[in-house]
């Protein structure tokens, strides 16, 4: 068992929450193949997401998480009035990229995703945090960035400046992080 | 979790409310309480605390996810902001900030010739304040330093300073602004609650915009709805309104969708409590209420621009209450119509990933390096007066949801007004970051809360509701929740939309009384 593995299938989650955590990294990466997508189109949606926000697709991969998520036909919500429905509205999005992105060297795939930032802002903006939240939900992401807030089943009681509690210096520890 | 089976169902009550929030809620308890046969239809299901997982991906069943459509120029983000579902409505999600408005919030007409003041006195509010505050539980301070003197204390202390709180606290003090811990509606000492037992003192989770996991906060799950249902309250939770009968000038009953059966309840009176979005939608979906012109129209939002920083010191934005500190110095701000209130924020690390790509369309590694800092991560933002306009309104749309009914479309932009308070804010904000020594900042431009919509008011040429809530076009027709602030407040809303609901039910008992209802 690797060391945020014993963190959050351990006794510093409350129930409710190492339910929820342990089933997202154990079905993180075995979505089935794209549904949703056209294949020249879910190459193009790896690709970008790769850019946008990097990440390894053996671990989350985010791309098949949106596909599977369109599959559903889940939303968030609200959409801006101005876009199509979210589906029509990533796929305009990446076939708005130019031809050959994919063989692209990077330098000139940066530079094409930054036009298509310019052009369709608010789609882009769509995507983009569609893409930061299923990274920054996995729990193995999260404790990249120092964060433990979901090892709270004992509560926290030092709250203020650079005061580390010690349940999560605790939580910390279990998970091999330095505090 | 547990929905009664069908054959159990009420066929009749004496007061159908639609929406289980804090509009809903407390009206819901007191005409329980007097003895009314009461029954709740809520389109969302039961979120008990222990189910409650601390994660903000897993709560997303705590919001309305039908889709709106959101147009203007400042379009406003609904999902996980500015909705609700389930049985608690929206506070099940609040932050618990429970500030007071102030009597010059219900009188910006008469004060700046611009907005409209409210067909009420702040005494009629005070009085329902002074009751729901120690009934939820609220932990304050002992002395608040604006408005009118608070004529009793709040029943708790107040809950700690989390590091936004502390570093909002030295920014401020350096630039002479007045602070203070906020009132929150969440417990710094446990609290017998009737109908549901012991709440515990808060444990700091900070998670309350994903729900509360002990009990702590006071959504209306575990304070109005619990003492409602203690009376004989029945609470229908997966019950979708999908119609309404009439005769004349009176409703008959509501119909809803509950599984895949359509039921139908009849009503001596109805209650719409299903917020700004919701109740709009309903009334003009099937023409009520509507003779005015009036439903719809006059959309709000608070201005709520946030200022992020990060700072030398840890803060793990994650821990304490969100809210922990207020300033209402800028309650009146020379040049502006109104003012705002300030606050420190803490932050949950999704949404704080996602309104960072949003508000800075940061991406790549770039976005991981700012991501990095995210325990030295400290906001604060500012609440603030919004006048109602001809051009935000909400409409039906021609695009159907799921069910087959018109998705809503909401217009909103600024107005000059809202423009000039943001930067004033922000521009503030900056100060006071920067006196408490952040490093890089970045600002949010946002709107937040539903209001107006159905706005109340004496003259049925101009209001959709009396100043009871009552429809002037239907004789036992009543809303009670944010559709009917005619004027945004400088404040968080659920406070006052439960004190408008109390009152409602109070004005119901009396014509029972009479033999009105």
């Amino acid at each position: 068992m690797s060391d945020p593995e014993r963190l959050i299938t351990g006794q510093l989650l409350t129930d409710a929450t190492r339910e929820v955590l342990v089933d997202r990294v154990a079905r993180a990466h075995l979505l089935s193949m794209p549904t949703h997508f056209s294949a020249r189109e879910f190459a193009l949606l790896e690709q970008v997401s790769r850019l946008l926000v990097p990440h390894d697709p053996a671990t989350l991969p985010l791309a098949r998480q949106v596909d599977a998520r369109l599959a559903r036909g889940d939303g968030d919500g609200w959409r801006y009035d101005e876009l199509p429905p979210d589906a029509e509205a990533y796929s305009m999005l990446l076939l708005a990229l130019p031809d050959g992105f994919q063989a692209m060297p990077q330098v000139a795939q940066i530079e094409a995703v930054t036009q298509l930032q310019r052009q369709h802002p608010r789609v882009f903006e769509d995507l983009l945090a569609e893409l930061t939240e299923i990274h920054y939900a996995h729990p193995v992401n999260q404790l990249g960035i120092g964060y433990v807030g979901f090892a709270d089943a004992r509560g926290w009681s030092l709250t203020g400046l650079d005061q580390l509690d010690p349940h999560e210096q605790e939580a910390l520890e279990q998970a091999g992080r330095q505090p | 979790m547990t929905r009664a089976p069908d054959a159990t169902l009420p066929r009749h009550a004496d007061v159908v409310v639609i929406g289980t929030g804090a509009g809903g809620a407390p009206l819901l308890a007191r005409l329980a309480q007097s003895g009314l046969k009461v029954v709740a239809l809520e389109a969302g299901v039961r979120h008990p605390p222990a189910g409650i997982a601390t994660d903000e991906v897993a709560q997303a069943g705590l919001f309305w996810m039908d889709e709106r459509l959101s147009a203007g120029t400042d379009p406003v983000a609904f999902g996980r902001n500015n909705s609700g579902r389930g049985v608690g409505g929206s506070t099940l999600h609040y932050t618990a900030y429970t500030p007071r408005a102030q009597p010059d919030d219900l009188r910006l007409h008469s004060e700046f010739g611009q907005g409209h003041d409210w067909p009420l006195e702040f005494a009629e509010l005070e009085r329902y304040y002074e009751e729901i505050e120690p009934f939820l539980g609220v932990s304050g301070p002992a002395e608040y330093p604006w408005g009118p003197a608070r004529r009793s204390a709040y029943r708790h202390p107040p809950l700690p300073l989390n590091g936004a709180a502390e570093l909002m606290q030295r920014g401020c003090a350096e630039l002479g602004l007045t602070t203070s811990p906020a009132a929150n509606a969440a417990l710094s000492r446990p609290q017998m609650q009737e109908g549901y037992g012991e709440r515990p003192a808060c444990t700091n989770r900070g998670f309350c915009q994903a729900g509360c996991s002990t009990g702590a906060k006071a959504s209306l799950d575990v304070t109005y709805l619990a003492l409602a249902e203690k009376y004989g309250a029945q609470i229908l939770d997966g019950s979708y309104v999908t119609g309404f009968r009439r005769a004349g000038d009176r409703l008959t009953g509501v119909e809803y969708v509950r599984g895949n059966e359509t039921h139908f309840i009849s009503a001596d009176t109805v209650v719409l409590s299903a917020g700004a979005v919701e109740t709009p939608r309903m009334l003009l979906l099937h023409g009520l209420a509507n003779s005015s012109g009036q439903v719809g129209r006059n959309f709000m939002a608070h201005t709520g621009v946030q200022l992020w920083g990060q700072f030398p010191e840890s803060v793990r934005p994650n821990k304490g209450i969100p809210g922990a500190l207020i300033s209402e110095d800028t309650h009146r701000v020379p040049g502006l119509v109104g003012g705002y209130l300030l606050q420190s924020i803490g932050v949950m690390p999704v949404t704080y990933a996602t309104q960072y790509t949003r508000g800075t369309g940061t991406w790549g590694q770039a976005l991981h390096d700012h991501m990095a800092g995210y325990n030295h991560v400290a906001g604060i933002n500012i609440l603030g007066e919004c006048l109602p306009y001809e051009h935000n309104y909400l409409e039906l749309s021609d695009e159907l949801d799921l069910r087959g009914l018109p998705k809503p479309r909401i217009h909103f932009s600024f107005g000059d007004n809202e423009r000039r308070m943001t930067e004033h804010a922000e521009a503030l904000m900056r100060q006071i970051w920067t006196a408490a020594g952040a490093g890089p900042m970045w600002a949010f431009p946002r709107a937040a809360h539903t209001i107006g919509t159905a706005r109340m008011g004496s003259d049925p040429a101009s209001s959709v509701v009396n100043p009871y809530g009552k429809a002037h076009d239907l004789d036992n027709l009543y809303i009670s929740d944010n559709s009917t602030f005619p004027s945004a407040l400088a404040v968080n809303p659920a406070l006052t939309i439960m004190a408008l609901s109390l009152r409602t039910a109070d004005h119901l008992l009396e014509q029972a009384a009479r033999g009105d209802l």
